[in-house]
Formats: structure tokens, C-alpha cells, sequence
């Protein structure tokens, strides 16, 4: 053990005092430091819009003077994880849950086409972005780090071959495998240290500008996040050293690695993204919603609002939007009342439709993420970014919680609101405001007043909206959106967590039998 | 205390470079094992230190099988190669500390490396600096010093003094006398007849793999190693 506390300490010293470390800690600590200072920026300014819309969107509930406009905006707060880790750039931050829409994942993008499920958002726009996405430390770690492993590692064991002190080495009583041990500790502590010196610049950054504020799950998501890198740090070490291992020349091993690093980081992640589109097609969505629209528009004609008696100024709508005026009789009120009965569950029926065609859209692109997830498997670097995204909750798993969070809610607001349709309307409302209709009373007082103040008074004052009250919504359940937790989190990170373990110990368990057949 | 019994190793193309070799080295002996570039001499060394591993046969030091107990036969003998090459960015002293403190020896502090770094005539200058600035006759005195601080009763060496001035070459070899006045046994592959006359208590001419020739110093007193050297080579 002692023999590989010294082998571990003199990789260490040789590390440090190497060209090729003092290089890639300088690039490491100020491509950290840089991403870090911007994607800081850019969160305080999510965490200020989404303030901002927070309370825009609770005020327009209090404002609600008709049930048929009730639309509940759950925006989702920015994770402060996701400085780390940005994840898919097109996902929503808001999510809007109406009547006449059942939130799914694809509403961010507008067309299941131009959306993915592996957290690159823009594909298809630009087919380089499929390899690299967001620039975040996630990035920084999987693309550059792992270069840095390479050049740590390339010449582990071929060089102190070609230099002769691995004869040396092997003739102090120390054994081959403790020899291992001791060199990939000893460049693993290395490594680390880069990493380290650039998290901790994170943190010093974000306390020093007070923009970001870690609660105690927060911290606990960053250590998770810190030892996944130590993980996939190991993981392209035992890889490098392998490949060390059956190089005949350092420069050859090296052109190896490279060519590996490629292939994993960039082949690989970017390959199976095609070969999954090519096996799995998307539906036709834009064809099917077209198609349910029209079925609607075909029943909705057959049911056109029929009006009984006269009214005055009334512009009627179908859907969401307010009718102009409330110049309407107790009568006609009614009458729209029994055609609510017909055309809103009709409405909502659409609502689900779209939902059935978008969500079988959402199935076939998971089935594709599945694929290509299972394509590029034994790629580190897909593996490490799965578990970074996991960790800050910004992959596609804790999106897909938070729709169904979302679509949960819609349910419980629309056992509220199918009572109400009826008098969902803005119509409607004259029947609990009997003061709006133009009943002779109302009508002579008006007409008085009118006379008195000119006809303006029947637009500014008696058919205007702001004296409809508006709804008492306090028995309407209220959103709480839960982004998904910590617990959650791990759990997505788990699998690809575990690949990367395997895949060290394969790459390890290689090295250790080629190391004992290694002629010094 | 160096021991090979019908040590034999072919290798993977066929190549016999070793033909059941029997040699034993007593403490406080100097054997020197000459022969020709591709004799075995190497190969020999390696099998010791199980660099590589035999086809037959067996390679004792202190009575430590070094095929079965590769760490526990290493820990009674240190090496010292043709061209000791030690790690660049660290100086003299650390790289001592380094391959001594692999060796098992952990209370030593710098004095004593600076001790056996004047010892095997280091200059002083040159303790605490990098080894990249050294000379090869530097480097080959501080393999030396790693051997002798290793403090193991058995000291194999592969050609140490190719390559070394002859100012060099003697001061290494009265090194190598005392450190048998110590009692080491001392194993020695070289192609200088000349030193090794000078210093072998046993001299071994090999060829092809085989161990053709075996004379003590005694034997040797009056005939001329040279003429027998290459007497030897061309048969």
C-alpha cells in the first residue's frame, strides 16, 4: 500500500510540474470561468423573467371575469444546477394548462419535427449542433476534459518504456497491478485537480455576485454532479492507459486516443442520433391535427348557435375570446347556456384529440431517444452528459415529469370547471350581474342617463367589462408545480451512472491483464 | 544468494535466447557475464527481475523463486542498467527518495541521501538539481546510490560501464569493490574483458543462450582473458 502512496505521489509531482498539465489547467480554469460568468448572467435573468411571469400569470388569474378564458400558466423555475448542465435549449418555461389544452412536451417547439428528446435542441436546423450542444461546464468536462485525460495518460506506460525508468520501476519490489494503481490514482488525482480549481472559481463566482443562491438539495445535487465527473474523468483514464498499454510508441498511442475520443465524443453521440432518426420516423402531426380540426369544424357547423331574441351590440365568439358587449337579455343568456352544454365538452373533446395525436408523436421520439440512447451506449461521453443533465434536471426525463405534473393539475381544474360550462361564457355572466341586462328598468335608467351624459355612457359605463366582477375562483385548485427533485434526479442519473462504472472496471480489468504480459 | 537453475527462455518467434543457464553467485562475489550482443546476458537480468517470464527453469535470489515471488525476490536485489535513465523533472535527490522509498526504506531524510550521493561521487552541486542535466556517468552514479541505499544483498548490473570515461568506468568499478568487500553478491554483464579481469571473482562467457565457458579468478591469473574470450566466440 505504501508502495503505491509513493507511485501515486510521484505520478502527481510529474503532473504538476509537466507543460502539458499547466496548460490544460489554464484552459480548463478559464473556459470554466468564462461559461461559468455567462450562463451565471443568464440564469439571474431566467430566475428575473420567470419572477416577472410568475406574477404576471397569478395576477391574470385574479382578473378571471369568465371561466371560458381561464388559462393557468405554470411557469418552471430555473434550476440553479442548469448553469452547469443547460440542457435542451427549445423546452418551455412556461407551461400553459387550459381547457382546450393538454400540456405535452412538444409545446415548446410547436412541431414534434424540429424537437429532440436527447437535449440538443435545434437539430435539425443545424446538424453540427447535434454534437455540440449547449457550451456549459457539462460541455467543458465531457469535450475538453477528457482531452486533457488523453494528454495526461497517452504515454502512461509507453513512455516510461521508451525513456527506460520503467525497467527501474519494475525492478523496486512493487507489483505490477500496485503499479497500475498507483499511476491511475496518481493521474486521477490530476485530473482532478482542474476540475476542482474550476468548480470551486464556480462557486467563488456565484457567492461573490450573489446571483445564485444553492439550497442545502443544491449543494448535494452539485457534489452528485462533481463525483459524476470524477467518474467519467476515470472512466477516459483507464482508457487512456489502456490504450497506453498497447501502443508500441507513445506518439502512436496518442493518435489511438485521439482517434477514440473522437469516435466516442463525436461518431458515436452524433452517429446514433441518424442512424435512431432513420429507424424511427416521426408522425405526421401537422397531417393529424389538421384533420381532427376539420372533423371539429364539420360538428361545430352543425351545431352554429341559433339566437332567439334580439340584444344589442353582442359580438359572439366561439371560443376564448370576450363577446363584445353584455347588451344581452336574461332570455338570449339562457339560451346560450343550453348551447354551451353542446359546444364546450365538444371543445374539450378536441382538446383531448390533440393531446392523443401529440403525445403518440411524443411516444414515437422517445422510442427514437431509446434507440439512439442504446446506439451510443458505450459512449462515455454520451453516458456522462445523460448524467449531468439528469443531476441538473435539465434533460428530457425531468421535462417529461413536469408535463405529467402539469397534465395531473389539468385534470383536478377540470373536475372544477366541467360543472361551469354552462355558464362558461362571457355571456353568461349577466345571469349572476342582473343589473347588465337591458331590462325595461335598466333600460329607462340608462336611457335617462343617457340623455343627461350623451350615448357614450352606454359603452363607458353600463355594457362595459370592468363592472363585470370578476370570478371568485378561490375554490379553483391552485397549480403547484414541483419540479422534479433530487431523489428523482438521481434516480435518471443512476443507469448511465452505472454504465460509466462498468465501463472503468472493463477498461481497468484490460489494463491490468495487458500489464502483467507487458515485456519492460 | 544469485542463483539460476537450468534457467531456459525461448521466445515467442522460437528464438532460444537462454539455454538452461547454471550459475551461483555467494555473497561478497563478483561474477561477470560476457559474451556478445545477443548472447543471453540481457535476457539472463530480465529473468531475474522477471522483466520477462522463463520457458523452464528457475531464477533463485536469496533463495526467492523470481517467477513464483516476483516482489518477495526483488526486495533482495537491485539493478542498475546500461543507461539509467530516472525521471527528468525531478533532481538527484528526489528521484532517490523516490525509488528508495519504493524500496522499503521510508526513515531516511535528505542527509543521508546527500551521504550516499557523495559516496558514489555525485558533486555536491549537483544534488538538487534535475536529472535531465546530467551526464550519463551522473545518472549511472546515482543508480548506484538508488542500489546501495536499496541495501539489498544481491546487485545486478546490466553493462553499467558502456558508455563511461575510463576516469568513470574507474571510478564505478572501485565502488563495485567495495560494495563486495560488503559482502554483496554482485552479477555484472559487460562487454569489458578489461574491467572485468580487473574486478570478477568468476567470469562467464556466454553464447547463443549457453554459458560456454566458467573460470575463477584463480584459474585466470595467468592466461589472457581476451585470447580466451575470443577463442570462445569463434567456436
Amino acid at each position: 500500500m505504501t508502495g503505491i502512496l509513493d507511485i501515486i505521489r510521484k505520478e502527481l509531482l510529474i503532473n504538476l510540474l509537466s507543460l502539458r498539465f499547466i496548460i490544460g489547467l489554464v484552459v480548463v480554469m478559464l473556459l470554466i470561468g468564462l461559461v461559468g460568468y455567462v450562463l451565471t448572467l443568464d440564469y439571474a435573468s431566467r430566475r428575473q423573467a420567470y419572477i416577472a411571469a410568475a406574477e404576471q400569470h397569478s395576477r391574470a388569474l385574479e382578473d378571471a371575469k369568465v371561466y371560458s378564458t381561464i388559462k393557468v400558466e405554470m411557469d418552471i423555475p430555473p434550476n440553479p444546477l442548469s448553469l452547469l448542465s443547460r440542457g435542451s435549449k427549445d423546452l418551455p418555461v412556461t407551461i400553459t394548462v387550459s381547457p382546450y389544452h393538454v400540456p405535452t412536451i412538444l409545446d415548446a417547439s410547436g412541431s414534434g419535427a424540429t424537437i429532440s428528446l436527447d437535449g440538443t435542441g435545434d437539430l435539425p436546423v443545424n446538424p453540427l449542433l447535434r454534437v455540440f450542444s449547449s457550451i456549459d461546464v457539462g460541455f467543458i468536462v465531457g469535450m475538453i476534459m477528457s482531452l486533457f485525460c488523453i494528454l495526461l495518460v497517452f504515454d502512461s506506460f509507453s513512455g516510461e518504456k521508451e525513456q527506460g525508468t520503467l525497467r527501474v520501476l519494475l525492478s523496486a519490489p512493487v507489483g505490477r497491478l500496485q503499479l497500475l494503481a498507483g499511476k491511475y490514482c496518481g493521474a486521477l488525482l490530476s485530473a482532478a485537480t482542474p476540475l476542482t480549481a474550476g468548480l470551486l472559481l464556480l462557486v467563488i463566482l456565484w457567492n461573490i455576485s450573489g446571483l445564485v443562491t444553492l439550497t442545502p438539495a443544491d449543494w448535494l445535487g452539485l457534489a452528485c454532479m462533481y463525483a459524476a465527473s470524477i467518474l467519467y474523468l476515470a472512466c477516459f483514464l483507464a482508457l487512456g492507459i489502456l490504450i497506453s498499454l498497447f501502443a508500441e510508441e507513445s506518439v502512436t498511442g496518442l493518435v489511438h486516443q485521439l482517434l477514440v475520443w473522437v469516435v466516442a465524443g463525436i461518431v458515436l453521440p452524433a452517429g446514433a442520433g441518424y442512424v435512431a432518426e432513420f429507424l424511427h420516423p416521426i408522425l405526421p402531426e401537422t397531417e393529424l391535427i389538421r384533420e381532427a380540426d376539420e372533423n371539429y369544424g364539420r360538428a361545430y357547423s352543425n351545431v352554429r348557435y341559433q339566437q332567439t331574441e334580439g340584444s344589442w351590440n353582442v359580438a359572439y365568439t366561439d371560443y376564448a375570446g370576450p363577446e363584445s358587449f353584455l347588451g344581452i337579455t336574461e332570455k338570449e343568456a339562457l339560451n346560450r347556456v343550453e348551447y354551451n352544454k353542446i359546444i364546450f365538452p365538444m371543445k374539450f373533446a378536441l382538446a383531448e384529440e390533440h393531446f392523443h395525436i401529440r403525445d403518440a408523436v411524443q411516444r414515437s421520439l422517445e422510442r427514437r431517444e431509446e434507440a439512439r440512447n442504446s446506439l451510443d451506449a458505450i459512449s462515455p461521453v454520451a453516458a456522462y452528459g445523460r448524467i449531468v443533465r439528469a443531476l441538473a434536471g435539465s434533460d428530457i426525463g425531468s421535462y417529461r415529469r413536469t408535463f405529467a405534473a402539469a397534465r395531473n393539475y389539468r385534470e383536478s381544474l377540470m373536475e372544477y370547471l366541467r360543472p361551469k360550462v354552462a355558464t362558461a361564457a362571457w355571456v353568461t355572466r349577466v345571469l349572476d350581474q342582473p343589473e347588465l341586462q337591458p331590462t325595461k328598468e335598466n333600460m329607462s335608467y340608462w336611457n335617462e342617463r343617457a340623455k343627461k351624459e350623451g350615448e357614450d355612457v352606454f359603452l363607458k359605463e353600463w355594457w362595459n367589462w370592468s363592472r363585470v366582477k370578476p370570478l371568485d375562483l378561490s375554490a379553483m385548485p391552485r397549480p403547484n408545480l414541483e419540479v422534479p427533485g433530487l431523489r428523482e434526479r438521481l434516480g435518471d442519473a443512476l443507469f448511465p451512472c452505472a454504465l460509466l462504472m462498468v465501463l472503468t472496471a472493463g477498461f481497468l480489468v484490460m489494463a491490468g491483464w495487458k500489464l502483467l504480459r507487458y515485456p519492460a | 544468494m544469485i542463483q539460476a537453475v537450468d534457467l531456459t527462455k525461448r521466445y515467442e518467434d522460437g528464438n532460444l535466447a537462454l539455454d538452461h543457464l547454471n550459475l551461483n553467485i555467494q555473497p561478497g562475489q563478483i561474477y561477470c557475464l560476457l559474451g556478445a550482443n545477443g548472447a543471453g546476458k540481457t535476457t539472463t537480468i530480465n529473468l531475474f527481475f522477471n522483466f520477462i517470464e522463463p520457458t523452464g527453469g528457475t531464477a533463485l535470489i536469496n533463495g526467492v523463486d523470481c517467477t513464483k515471488d516476483p516482489i518477495g525476490a526483488k526486495r533482495h536485489a537491485a539493478y542498475v542498467s546500461e543507461n539509467v535513465m530516472l525521471y527528468g523533472n525531478f533532481t538527484a535527490r528526489q528521484n532517490l527518495e523516490f525509488f528508495t522509498r519504493l524500496a522499503g526504506r521510508r526513515e531516511l531524510g535528505k542527509e543521508d541521501y546527500y551521504m550516499v550521493m557523495r559516496q558514489v561521487g555525485l558533486p555536491e552541486r549537483s544534488f538538487e538539481n534535475r536529472v535531465k542535466t546530467f551526464s550519463k556517468g551522473m545518472r549511472q552514479k546515482l543508480g548506484i546510490a538508488i542500489a546501495i541505499l536499496k541495501q539489498a544483498p544481491a546487485l545486478i548490473l546490466d553493462e553499467p560501464t558502456s558508455g563511461l570515461d575510463p576516469k568513470a568506468g574507474a571510478e564505478f568499478m572501485e565502488l563495485l569493490t567495495r560494495l563486495r568487500g560488503e559482502g554483496k553478491a554482485i552479477l555484472m554483464s559487460t562487454h569489458d574483458i578489461f574491467r572485468a579481469r580487473e574486478v570478477a571473482d568468476v567470469v562467464g562467457i556466454m553464447k547463443e543462450g549457453v554459458l560456454i565457458m566458467e573460470k575463477s579468478r584463480e584459474n585466470l591469473m595467468y592466461e589472457d582473458l581476451e585470447k580466451i574470450y575470443l577463442k570462445y566466440m569463434e567456436v
